[in-house]
């Protein structure tokens, strides 16, 4: 269903935005001939109004194939999410440079699914295929074990879980599609469930980094307010925001000593 | 047998390659080996200052890879100490000048006629680093006590490592013993903590430094400052000698520099 009678307001000659209504809120069409600064100008002039979803919806946003910047990202977080408290379900793209820039952004780059109860039959029909065919055991990505610290620079990315037996120093990346274990300091950049995978968990010997990243969310973290720094943690998802518990069994045996 | 050829190294500029190629080469060579300073920083050569040739350089290394001198031409012999070598970089030329399989190629010549064959580096993790970490078997990372100097010694030990480069080994330079003890600079331990590779020498912050760049001559030739007592020190731990790391943060400036004369006085004497 389109909306076209708020559209008419902000349309250009040869590019609008238009809207459609979907099983989980509302997608935004955004056209690549629209420039940048346009594209935040028409979303920053609609009316606060259409951003006012039920509480079990959301906005999906589909960039079509724009080349989209870091920049673009953060004035559309900061602009538009930050500050209308705008939930964004989607961040879609068909271009695939955008597609890994969301990705690598902790941004959720595909459209819920649909419903509940084909999520259920698609799992069942995983299971019996399990049975009959041994080789589909192998899609699970599994374990990405590394016995060597990761240094600035280098960058580990896995569709699986990663268990790291050193330290992430700054500017070093663990991209995972799963959980991430780093078993010394943590002070590079961690992405658990990067590719929509909010059941993961982030555990770090030593927390000790501006900057977590799990499933869609992005936290920062300073030594003044967050709990667990320099502290052993473990990082979640609860009710869809990150909690950072300290590991009280690791810690207090450390302040013993 | 060949020499070793180490390449020096740090990811960040101006923390000390420089100074610490001309003073670890003039050091080995006073301990009677055959050394030559290899300036791999194309076209923004400055080694040759720094030990004070500068007026002798006719040829440089371009001009060996291009043929249009021979080796033996190019190097340029110090006078003050037996068996110190420089080979210049080119002023005019660009980095782009080289490439490694031309720098490994250079190595393999120099490496009959030598016992160390040091590299310096430009800074950066592009092609000038690529092509002088190429021709080299070890490496020296030099890094400051600082947050960003550290962070970027840490990218370039990552990639000598994955170049195979060993052993791997870390100088500190501009380390100031009294800032550390207020807690206003990093210490020894939190950078090896970050690095985890092996210490080879921890040189302190030394007017000695600027002086000697000044004047043309590494001071590890002339033997009066801390920081040559330390790159000396380095060069001992490069041929395998075992010698205890100074224990500089114990000392507070004044009684650390009374301290290190003493030393001096003593060490002046046996060589
Ligand atoms: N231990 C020291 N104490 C005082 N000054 C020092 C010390 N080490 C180096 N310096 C000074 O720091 C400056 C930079 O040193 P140097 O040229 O050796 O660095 P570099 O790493 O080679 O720089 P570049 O990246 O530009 O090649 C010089 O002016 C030098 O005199
Ligand atoms: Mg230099």
């Amino acid at each position: 269903m389109k909306i076209p009678a708020i559209l008419s307001r902000f349309k250009k000659p040869d590019a609008k935005i238009t809207f459609e209504r979907t099983y989980y809120g509302i997608k935004f069409f955004l056209p690549e001939s629209l420039s940048d600064d346009d594209l935040l100008r028409t979303l920053a002039g609609i009316h606060a109004g259409v951003y006012k979803l039920p509480e079990n919806e959301g906005l999906a946003l589909d960039f079509q194939n724009r080349a989209c910047s870091g920049k673009l990202i953060l004035k559309l977080l900061a602009g538009l999410v930050w500050r209308n408290g705008v939930k964004i379900v989607a961040w879609l793209s068909s271009n695939p440079d955008t597609k890994k820039l969301f990705a690598l952004s902790g941004l959720n780059i595909v459209e819920p699914a649909q419903e509940i109860n084909n999520l259920k039959h698609a799992a069942e029909k995983t299971l019996d295929s399990v049975d009959n065919n041994n080789e589909v055991i192998n899609e699970y990505p599994g374990w990405k074990i590394i016995y060597n610290s990761v240094r600035g620079g280098q960058r580990i990315e896995t569709e699986g879980d990663v268990l790291l037996w050193g330290h992430l120093n700054a500017g070093a990346e663990v991209i995972a599609g799963g959980s991430v274990i780093v078993a010394g300091k943590l002070h590079g950049l961690v992405h658990a469930g990067a590719f929509g995978r909010n059941d993961v968990f982030i555990w770090a010997g030593i927390f000790e980094t501006p900057q977590v990243r799990i499933a869609n969310k992005l936290c920062y973290a300073d030594k003044q307010s967050t709990t667990g720094w320099l502290k052993t943690v473990l990082i979640t998802l609860e009710n869809g925001s990150p909690l950072i518990r300290e590991d009280k069994f690791i810690n207090s045996r450390m302040e013993e000593k | 047998m060949p020499a070793r050829v180490i390449v020096v190294t740090s990811g960040k500029g101006g923390v000390g390659k420089t100074t610490s190629t001309a003073n670890i080469a003039a050091a080995l060579a006073k301990f009677g080996k055959k050394v030559v300073a290899v300036d791999a920083d194309v076209g923004l050569r400055n080694l040759d200052v720094i030990m004070g040739l500068e007026n002798r350089v006719v040829f440089n290394f371009i001009d060996v890879i291009e043929k249009t001198c021979k080796l033996s031409q190019a190097l340029v012999k110090d006078k003050r100490v037996p068996g110190l070598y420089l080979l210049p970089a080119a002023q005019t030329r660009t980095k782009d000048a080289v490439n490694p399989q031309q720098m490994i190629e250079l190595c393999e010549e120099l490496k009959p006629d030598f016992d160390f064959i040091l590299l310096d580096c430009p800074a950066g993790i592009e092609g000038g680093f690529k092509n002088a970490a190429a021709g080299a078997d070890e490496a020296l990372v030099v890094t400051t006590p600082e947050i960003p100097a550290v962070r970027d010694a840490d990218r370039i030990i990552g990639m000598l490592e994955s170049m195979g480069k060993s052993p791997i080994r870390l100088i500190i330079n501009r380390l100031r013993p009294n800032m550390v003890q207020d807690g206003d600079m990093l210490a020894k331990d939190d950078i090896l903590d970050v690095l985890s590779i092996d210490l080879i020498g921890v040189v302190p912050e030394d007017e000695g430094v600027i002086r000697a760049t000044n004047n043309g001559e590494p001071m590890t030739m002339t033997l009066d400052s801390p920081a040559a007592h330390a790159y000396l020190n380095i060069a001992e731990r490069l041929l395998g000698n075992d010698v205890p790391l100074m224990d500089l943060e114990s000392y507070t400036s004044r009684g650390f520099f009374s301290w290190i004369k003493k030393l001096f006085k003593r060490r002046t004497r046996q060589y």
